[in-house]
């Protein structure tokens, strides 16, 4: 396909959508290429009883499970965190719970301030504008104020309702001294009182209340020329030289099609993004375009996470409200000298799930039914998200055994969870038993690593000012090639201890302004 | 993949057993094997290769336990060996157990019957919970008083 495209870009999830939007308001002709397809409204679970056995099976997040066609397998045997996503026009945003807190300025310049990793070439403040446009059109409910991150612009929506179990454990936290605030979240405060249901099962709770990207940006963005191919697997970048792609094989229907454009636009998840450029090797860049430094795939980083949920007395219904974005605690989130570890972790107050989900993470047997009777209803729980560092070990490559639907080598993920990070975690199990025993609940139970928790993917094609060690400058140019960009979670440096999604959305149209500036 | 292909009379009755023994009997409400649900399971899950795999390899770990393989058959066993051999399939099993383990769980609270008894309504949460929750400002009172501690970099 000849054509005068500006952007071809591949994934239209949180990043793509946003990147696509951006350009074609300045103006570009941009065509996004995306592996999934459209999921409509009528296409979720809603008002039906199996919504938890949906999340269990074709909704579950873990694509080794739900086996979509548009899913490549990952192996996952030499990990403990298991790579968790989603694959369609809107990508993980139709699936995720929509809590989006932002970075700290701390956590851009962690060499800086501790003498480890490195920094990133990008600072808070170099995003900041981006967080707040982003905000704006995923339409951010939430407050200002938190004395725990930079000051912020009002909120597009206020704060969603704590609920009397948020409470509880806000006062907990007032009782301790701790720092706690509301989340910021990407769920409609307004459709609260009216219209917003909840069917136990967050990942899939009210979808017209939460924003996702193929609503918030595609729709505009489409408008604005976007075009949008779908059911479509890109398996290769074609170079036009050692240092200049012209366009993109993909796969669609089983045939190879061929799409020519001045630039090409990653966008497809620390996974999906070096899978493509791996995928690519040619004779002159043997081991993946944009390898000339050797790390891409590596520094993989998730967010390990522990949890632990404790149970309050009494026979309460603690389960409207969104699930995971109710109050954070980020009073141990930045280093600190008397620890013996680096960096720290924001704590996330976790609500009830409905009776499957419940039941699931009790004991099974003869004391099940006891179990379920005290907790069902009554429990408050936490996640424990800690700052996991860049370490070359922790890897992805192809995994030329297990192929996707058209042939296409899957993902092996090899990863190993660091002794700062198992440091990071204990510490944080401790604190967080403290919090739930001054609010007066019982420990339930506590998992001190979560196995199905690799929501967070970064760090694979790391940005950097210097070539041998890292992929892509600070504008998300490859190092190798002048016209290939990537724009999602691959370019983290660190993880920061925070959901990643408003970040990466940020970098995307950070990426964007700089292109359309001539920056780059 | 189709579970009949997979798993014969004697697998089904295992599973029926597995069942009964992780979700048993509460009050009046029989077990989840003995109230039939292996049926709804086979309707639910069991178009899913994971799935069905997954109870295939646990399957398959049952009849190799050198405990089965002594007594003759699974059923031979106690209802302790039974919970032992089982809890160590969750050890060393980790991934198909915790897809049995969601199976038979999200069949049984599936069940109208389950449903009713815990009191578990939807609507009910949708309809009631939504008028009683408002923001409170006041909540922020004592949090607002700390100092901003973010370091600016």
């Amino acid at each position: 396909m000849k054509n005068n495209i500006d952007y071809i870009v591949i994934g239209a999830g949180a990043s793509g959508s946003a990147f696509a939007w951006k350009m074609s308001k300045s103006g570009a002709k941009v065509v996004c290429i995306e592996q999934g397809e459209y999921i409509k409204n009528n296409q979720y679970p809603l008002d039906k009883k199996d919504i938890e056995v949906s999340a269990l099976k074709d909704w579950n997040w873990n694509p080794n499970v739900r086996k979509n066609k548009f899913d490549y397998p990952i192996d996952n045997s030499n990990s403990p965190i298991h790579p968790l996503m989603y694959s369609s026009v809107g990508g993980s945003t139709l699936h995720y719970t929509a809590h989006t807190p932002r970075f700290h300025p701390s956590d851009f310049k962690v060499k800086t301030m501790d003498n480890i990793s490195s920094d990133w070439p990008i600072s808070y403040y170099d995003l900041e504008k981006f967080y707040d446009e982003n905000d704006e059109i995923m339409l951010c409910s939430g407050i200002s104020g938190d004395p725990a991150n930079p000051p912020r612009s009002k909120r597009p929506l206020g704060p969603i309702p704590l609920g009397k179990d948020g409470e509880i454990i806000a006062s907990a936290f007032d009782k301790l001294h701790w720092h706690w605030w509301p989340s910021d979240s990407y769920v409609n405060s307004d459709d609260f009182k009216n219209n917003w249901k909840f069917y136990g099962s967050h990942a899939l709770m009210d979808r017209s209340s939460i924003s996702s990207t193929d609503q918030n940006y595609l729709k505009q963005a489409i408008k604005l020329g976007t075009k949008i191919i779908t059911n479509s697997r890109v398996n290769k970048i074609i170079l036009e030289n050692n240092y200049k792609a012209r366009g993109v094989q993909y796969i669609k229907d089983g045939k190879e099609h061929l799409i020519e454009g001045k630039n090409i636009v990653l966008a497809s998840n620390a996974i999906g993004t070096p899978r493509i450029l791996l995928m690519s090797a040619t004779k002159n860049h043997e081991n993946g375009i944009g390898n000339s430094s050797g790390i891409l795939g590596k520094n993989l980083m998730f967010h390990p996470y522990s949890f632990i949920r404790g149970v309050l007395p009494g026979n309460n219904k603690f389960f409207y409200g969104p699930n995971a974005n109710i109050l954070m605690s980020q009073q141990f989130y930045e280093t600190d000298q008397n620890k013996d570890f680096y960096r720290g972790f924001t704590l996330q107050m976790v609500r009830n799930n409905g009776p499957a989900f419940t039941a699931i993470e009790l004991d099974w047997g003869d004391n099940h039914h006891n179990e379920f009777k005290r907790s069902f209803g009554n429990t408050v729980g936490f996640s424990i998200i800690a700052e996991d560092l860049p370490e070359e070990t922790n890897f992805i490559s192809l995994d030329n055994k297990n192929l996707d639907s058209d042939g296409l080598p899957g993902i092996s993920v090899n990863y190993n969870l660091s002794t700062n990070s198992r440091k990071i975690l204990d510490f944080a199990m401790r604190k967080t038993r403290e919090v739930l025993i001054q609010a007066g609940a019982e420990i339930l139970y506590e998992t001190p690593l979560m196995r199905y928790a690799g929501w967070h993917l970064m760090g694979t094609a790391r940005m950097g000012n210097d070539p041998k060690n890292s992929v892509t400058n600070k504008f998300g140019r490859l190092h190798d090639v002048e016209n290939i960009y990537i724009v999602d979670g691959s370019l983290f440096v660190t993880s920061a201890s925070v959901n990643p999604t408003p970040t990466i959305q940020a970098l995307a149209l950070y990426v964007a302004e700089n292109l359309i500036k001539g920056e780059i | 993949m189709k579970y009949k292909e997979i798993f014969n009379d004697n697998d089904k009755r295992i599973i029926k057993e597995i069942m009964n023994i992780m979700v048993p009997e509460n009050e009046e409400i029989e077990a989840a094997g003995d109230k039939g649900l292996f049926n709804e399971m086979e309707k639910i899950f069991f178009d899913s290769e994971v799935h069905v795999n997954s109870f295939r390899r646990i399957l398959d770990a049952i009849h190799l336990n050198i405990d089965v393989r002594l007594s003759g058959s699974f059923f031979s066993l106690t209802k302790e060996n039974k919970i032992e051999i089982l809890k160590n399939l969750e050890k060393n099993m980790y991934d198909e157990f915790q897809i049995l383990k969601e199976s038979i769980f999200g069949t049984y609270y599936s069940d109208n019957e389950v449903l009713k008894k815990i009191g578990w309504d939807n609507d009910f949460i949708n309809k009631t919970e939504a008028k009683e929750n408002v923001w409170n400002p006041k909540i922020l009172e004592k949090v607002k008083k700390i100092e901003p501690f973010w370091k600016k970099i």
